[in-house]
């Protein structure tokens, strides 16, 4: 299985990583972009089957990134993980089709909460 | 309106604690040197204003060596790390504010230390192993003198 980390902070890409880790989640693949843009190619190069992307980042946004991979009619599971968490941003977040919003920081029991449902 | 020093004080040390593994504790002074790193990030909409965080270079440096688990950071990395704590201090602060509002991409940069225009709506001394951090919320100046959210804005 493969993860696709999406953070313009290169900080953030490895405590997302290691966090993923120290959940447990630490036999999968994991891969970095660092906005929506370098994304889309990561995903066109090889889709993952799971993207953990923040919100805010140059270039192309998070919440762009999930229109336009829903727009080529791609089914992967995405969730964010921001530092804004409030309800209208959760709201949308479900509407546009991720499948959970965790907010920074955050802690392994976070990941294993909001990812034990998502990968099997 | 004005920002309790309780929340920044809970914010900051969420995220102290979570991402440094370290303890904030309130201080009474602020950042004795003339040069600072100042990592901020810029709200805009039904309140504009700007989340700041200062430190000395030192914790800095010290603070993106533990996000990066290196023995030393480079410079690149120490704006990403101070950048990345702002951005999760700001992001959790602006809901507090009246909304809806935008934050923008943190940015850093080394400065004198200095006021700048804006009406301070919270600002607390804080240090971590002996090291000065200062956060503060800033409310741009508008127009017609007023610092506060504008009216008509919806939550």
């Amino acid at each position: 299985m493969k993860i696709l980390v999406v953070d313009d902070s290169k900080a953030m890409r490895m405590i997302v990583t290691r966090t993923l880790r120290q959940a447990g989640f630490d036999n999968y693949t994991v891969q970095e972009a660092c906005n929506g843009v370098e994304a889309l190619k990561a995903i066109h190069d090889a889709a993952p089957d799971l993207i953990l992307c923040d919100w805010n980042m140059p270039e192309m946004s998070g919440i762009e990134l999930l229109a336009n991979i829903r727009a080529e009619q791609r089914e992967i599971k995405f969730g964010f993980v921001t530092s804004e968490g409030t309800d209208e941003m959760r709201a949308q977040a479900l509407e546009s089709g991720a499948l959970f919003l965790i907010t920074k920081p955050f802690t392994p029991d976070a990941f294993r909460i909001a990812l034990r449902s998502v990968i099997s | 309106m004005t920002i309790e020093r309780e929340n920044i004080f809970d914010f900051a040390q969420a995220v102290w604690t979570t991402v440094l593994g370290a303890e904030l504790h309130e201080a009474s002074s602020g950042i004795h040197q003339k040069h600072v790193l100042r990592g901020a990030v810029q709200i805009t909409g039904a309140w504009e204003g700007s989340v700041t965080i200062e430190c000395s270079e030192s914790f800095a440096k010290w603070a993106a060596a533990r996000m990066f688990e290196a023995d030393e950071a480079t410079m690149d990395e120490v704006h990403d790390a101070l950048g990345e704590l702002t951005n999760m201090v700001g992001g959790n602060l602006k809901a507090l504010l009246p909304g809806p509002n935008r934050l923008s991409i943190p940015f850093v940069h080394d400065t004198l230390k200095r006021d700048e225009d804006g009406n301070v709506d919270g600002k607390l001394m804080l240090a971590c192993g002996g090291e000065p951090i200062v956060v503060t919320v800033r409310a741009r100046p508008r127009a017609d003198g007023a610092h506060d959210a504008k009216e008509g804005s919806s939550p």
